[in-house]
């Protein structure tokens, strides 16, 4: 878990995330939040999700709460971090501000106050087991006797307490 | 013209707001190149600036002042090397 990032791993696998972006970008949008939304080159999406009191302009750019929901071996990976609205990495001018390291910090510190990225993170694990039991017969794969890190995706042995990969309690 | 460096409602530094009101910047943005002339002319500015800071400051007001671009520029660096 990156120091500025919420990260999961679901272990669920679609073959088409678009219907949980819309489910996130719905859920968001509700909330008055401006949303952005786009899919990526590996079949997953990247959300952004912004609003005043929380997020400022960064030498003019909107900063945002960055959602990354991605397919991977074990299942979906679902990130939350700190970017720039409708921007899949930061900008150089942003990245090599001397203040940025504060800005992120304090930025990071609100969002985790307000659980936004605990919020991201489960409306989109919602969405995705929700989409998994309506498909279950013909799009997804869900293997309950199967279990995995949440924080790295590791197969996980049943007598497993700690993750043998990360260390993560189970 | 007081400039303060917190948003008082949500404590957040406000320093990148006066960077973006700055000719320097905004010149930089407009074009998108950085000159060699520009490098120059702005480093001779930055000293510029700390020789007169230097010189208005109380020895206890220059003290927190040089802990304060110290630790900041710490701070850079650790990002800088954590990022790559």
């Amino acid at each position: 878990m990156g120091l500025y990032e919420t990260t999961k791993i679901v272990p669920v696998s679609l073959s088409d995330l678009t219907p949980v972006a819309n489910d996130v970008l719905d859920y968001f949008r509700a909330q008055e939040y401006d949303v952005n939304g786009e899919g990526t080159p590996t079949r997953g999406w990247h959300i952004s999700i912004s609003k005043g009191g929380i997020f400022k302009a960064v030498l003019g750019m909107k900063t945002a709460l960055n959602i990354e929901i991605e397919p991977t071996r074990t299942g979906t990976s679902l990130k939350a971090g700190i970017g720039i609205f409708g921007m899949q990495a930061i900008p150089t001018v942003i990245a090599l501000f001397v203040a940025w390291p504060v800005l992120l910090t304090q930025i990071w510190g609100l969002v985790k106050n307000a659980d936004l990225d605990e919020e991201a993170i489960n409306c989109a694990e919602k969405s995705l087991l929700s989409q998994a039991t309506h498909h279950s017969a013909s799009k997804a794969q869900v293997d309950p006797s199967q279990t995995f890190c949440t924080n790295c995706g590791h197969r996980l042995q049943s007598g497993d307490k700690f993750c043998p990969q990360c260390g993560t309690r189970r | 013209m007081s400039k303060p460096w917190f948003d008082p409602e949500t404590g957040i530094l406000l320093l990148d707001e006066y960077v973006s009101g700055t000719d320097s910047f905004q010149r930089i943005m407009k074009d998108g190149t950085v000159s060699d002339q520009e490098i120059m002319e702005q480093s001779h500015k930055v000293v510029s600036l700390l020789k007169e800071l230097e010189s208005r400051l109380s020895p206890e007001e220059k003290l927190l002042v040089t802990d304060a671009l110290c630790e900041l520029s710490v701070l850079y660096v650790l990002e800088r090397h954590r990022t790559h």
